[in-house]
């Protein structure tokens, strides 16, 4: 609605050239708290949420929220955006930062706007107007002019100092990713506290390359030929029986043609994931 | 034969690219890497010695080629083609290591401190991962862990054809 903001209409719609997080993993698309993802990945935003991190411009009118952290933060953004005509005020895009604005929030301070260039002079307002913040909040129709600083609005009795406020930013940031890993990592549901987290998600990192592992030995000794492993006996002649192993495998392989050969990739691709193809 | 199965492959992936799920996509990539390379491996092969590491090299390649989308593929792609394949076995079990060597230690240490630390594990399990900062690692890995299943389910059937 704002031609400054960067919204859907300036994004082409689909990334055809490479897949999107939000395909592999099936999040819901509309999902405001996982815009963060989205962000990263720089996919199709929803038409309620921005997803660009590079357009730090204007101040967003009521038609669109930006969310980049998750948290408290999604579920205002739905509630914004579901009375878009009253919009209490909003928030313009940050690279590091953001707001979102309900107006039913009463602990949220007005901070106004704590420009880039470094004026803090909105502070003193804020902290003092706790009973009156709430009626700002809700009066502030006023469109922002679209500044090029990050407009952030402080929660109550948090500093709003430029250093804690990206520092915060930060933190929800990071925060947002973990919860969406721990949407990946099986049993990681149940876990509370990031650090808890973080170990169940190294050991199962380390657990998945240890199959890998595990399974490509297993597969360098299968795999040389059906010949070897318990049926290495078996050999027709008794010329191959006094042999190396490797030879017997070289041997065994030119003596195949490719016809056995031919066919395992078609099996292993029925195995490994049933709506494949046959295309032959 | 295979050539051509795996040639038809290949064309039907540049007709449709949006309607094939990318999980199939990764696995139907990894297995026509994976797949010949063995071939390879074992024509080629008179002297036994690096049977496993060469393996284990083959899967990794196949893995970064298949997913190169991703960051943390191209660490790993330079990885494989700059060093040689003992570094990347050693690599792999010294992990274990240093992560019981770092919860001994960390028993007083705060939290912030505990996370910090994890995080960095965390680094040096993901390819590259150590070059990268902290959000775009947690965003890679959830990436990486993906792949890393598919790669699993794919080689555990390749396995499971063969025995």
């Amino acid at each position: 609605m704002d031609p400054p903001l960067v919204n859907d209409s300036s994004f082409s719609p689909a990334n055809p050239s490479s897949y999107t997080l939000s395909e592999i993993w099936p999040f819901p698309v509309n999902d405001a708290v996982r815009s963060g993802l989205r962000l990263a990945v720089n996919s199709t935003p929803s038409d309620k949420d921005v997803s660009t991190a590079a357009a730090a411009a204007a101040a967003a009118e009521e038609s669109t929220v930006t969310d980049l952290t998750a948290g408290w933060g999604g579920r205002k953004a739905r509630a914004l955006n579901s009375e878009e005509n009253e919009s209490s005020k909003m928030v313009s895009l940050s690279s590091s930062g953001n707001e979102v604005k309900d107006s039913g929030e009463r602990k949220r301070k007005l901070c106004g706007s704590e420009s880039r260039n470094g004026d803090g002079s909105m502070k003193p307002e804020g902290e003092t107007s706790s009973g009156g913040g709430s009626k700002a909040t809700e009066q502030k129709n006023k469109p922002e002019p679209p500044k090029d600083y990050i407009h952030v609005r402080a929660r109550r009795g948090q500093a709003t100092d430029r250093h804690s406020l990206a520092e915060r930013a930060r933190r929800e940031k990071i925060s947002e990713k973990m919860t969406a890993l721990q949407d990946i990592i099986p049993g990681c549901n149940k876990i509370i506290g990031k650090a808890l987290v973080l170990d169940e998600i190294i050991n199962y990192i380390q657990s998945l390359q240890r199959q890998v592992e595990f399974l490509s030995m297993k597969l360098e000794v299968v795999n040389s030929g059906p010949s070897t492993g318990p049926t290495i006996g078996v050999f027709p002649t008794g010329d191959l029986g006094t042999l190396p192993i490797d030879l017997h495998r070289n041997i065994y392989e030119q003596q195949e043609a490719n016809e056995p050969r031919g066919s395992h990739p078609e099996w292993l691709h029925m195995q490994v994931d049933g709506s494949f193809n046959r295309t032959t | 034969m295979e050539r051509q199965i795996i040639n038809k492959k290949k064309r039907v992936f540049s007709v449709e690219p949006n309607k094939i799920p990318p999980s199939e996509v990764f696995t139907r990539k990894y297995t026509s890497h994976l797949v010949p390379a063995l071939k390879k491996l074992n024509m080629n092969k008179n002297s036994s010695q690096v049977n496993q590491l060469t393996v284990k090299h083959e899967v990794d390649m196949a893995l970064a080629l298949s997913a190169q989308e991703f960051a943390w593929s191209r660490f790993l792609l330079q990885k494989l083609s700059s060093s040689n394949n003992p570094t990347t076995a050693t690599s792999s079990s010294s992990n274990g290591i240093r992560i019981q060597e770092r919860s001994g230690k960390e028993g007083g240490g705060d939290e912030d401190g505990e996370i910090e630390e994890k995080l960095r594990e965390l680094q040096k399990l993901l390819p590259g991962g150590e070059e990268m900062n902290v959000e775009e690692m947690l965003s890679e890995i959830g990436t990486y862990i993906k792949c890393l299943e598919l790669q699993t389910i794919a080689l555990k059937s390749m396995v499971q054809d063969t025995t």
